[in-house]
């Protein structure tokens, strides 16, 4: 008999083994895929937190910088700057 | 599959729907009638990947964890809850065995004695099963998974192809190469006498 035909052989005789059952208990698994699935989520809760304060921040500043660059703001120094000049 | 009537009269299909869907609305008792159901043919699959019990265990928990991580994607439709769930398990299983030729944790044929072969009728199924297991375990993933499927669960090109991702075409090629490399190990091992006395019985 050829090696493979022997192989075809053994797993007709493997194939009628019986495999040990097992006994998963249903209650901790499904605590374990909880707590999984929000560790999965948790990153993603963190980056939209961050991502969103980040956001009100630029907002802020850029509220900010208009404010100071607007020209009723520097108005009074550029009058102050024309009174000086000769 | 061959739907099965449950004490209710209702078809599995539906019963399985109706647990995935009480089971992501938090039904404790759902997910463990439908993890419950399916645990035997999940157990005799993890099985073709590990002879360890514990590992077995351990890859069936992780199938239940994956199926309930992913189960908001199942969708009924022309394959039943087993399928869909079996495709998870082989997956989980190609993983494992990655993870540990990674390792480089591979099984030896060491203690495969030519004068131990002898005729097919007089070979357990259990001791069938772990020469295989070890023969299949000298094939890197890819091929191993194929030639599991193939030899343990009589799966067809088809069967396969849907299992593990690979088109038919590919898994084809694979299953060819497979054979040829498991015929090389034999050949390179010294081992022609032991599997052609199998056949023929030279104990």
């Amino acid at each position: 008999m050829e090696p493979l035909d022997a192989i075809d052989a053994l797993a007709r005789i493997a194939r009628t083994e019986t495999p040990p059952d097992t006994n998963v208990r249903i209650g901790p698994l499904l605590r374990a895929c909880r707590a999984e699935k929000q560790w999965r989520l948790a990153p993603l809760a963190w980056s939209a937190a961050l991502s969103a304060i980040a956001a009100c921040v630029i907002l802020v500043l850029a509220i900010h910088r208009t404010e100071i660059t607007t020209v009723d703001s520097i108005s009074p120094l550029f009058s102050a700057a024309q009174v000086q000049m000769p | 599959m061959i739907p099965v009537a449950l004490a209710s009269g209702e078809r599995l299909e539906q019963s399985d729907w109706r647990d995935c869907q009480n089971c992501l609305a938090g039904d404790d008792n759902a997910c463990t009638a439908l993890f419950k159901r399916y645990e035997r043919r999940i157990a005799h699959l993890m099985w073709r990947f590990t002879r360890d019990r514990d590992a077995q265990g351990e890859l069936v928990q992780e199938v239940f964890v994956q199926a309930y991580l992913s189960m908001h994607r199942y969708k009924p439709g022309p394959a039943p809850f087993e399928h869909w769930l079996v495709t998870i398990a082989t997956r989980v299983g190609y993983q494992f065995w990655k993870s540990q030729a990674r390792r480089g944790r591979m099984q030896t044929l060491e203690g495969l004695d030519p004068a131990a072969a002898r005729q097919t009728d007089q070979i357990e199924p259990a001791e069938a099963a772990e020469l295989l297991h070890k023969l299949l375990a000298q094939l890197p993933p890819a091929d191993r998974l194929v030639l599991t499927l193939m030899y343990f669960e009589e799966a067809s090109i088809e069967e396969i192809a849907r299992r593990s991702g690979w088109n038919k075409a590919m898994v084809k090629m694979r299953a060819y190469r497979a054979r040829g490399r498991l015929r090389r190990i034999i050949e390179d091992r010294n081992l022609t006498e032991f599997f052609t006395g199998i056949g023929h019985g030279t104990a």
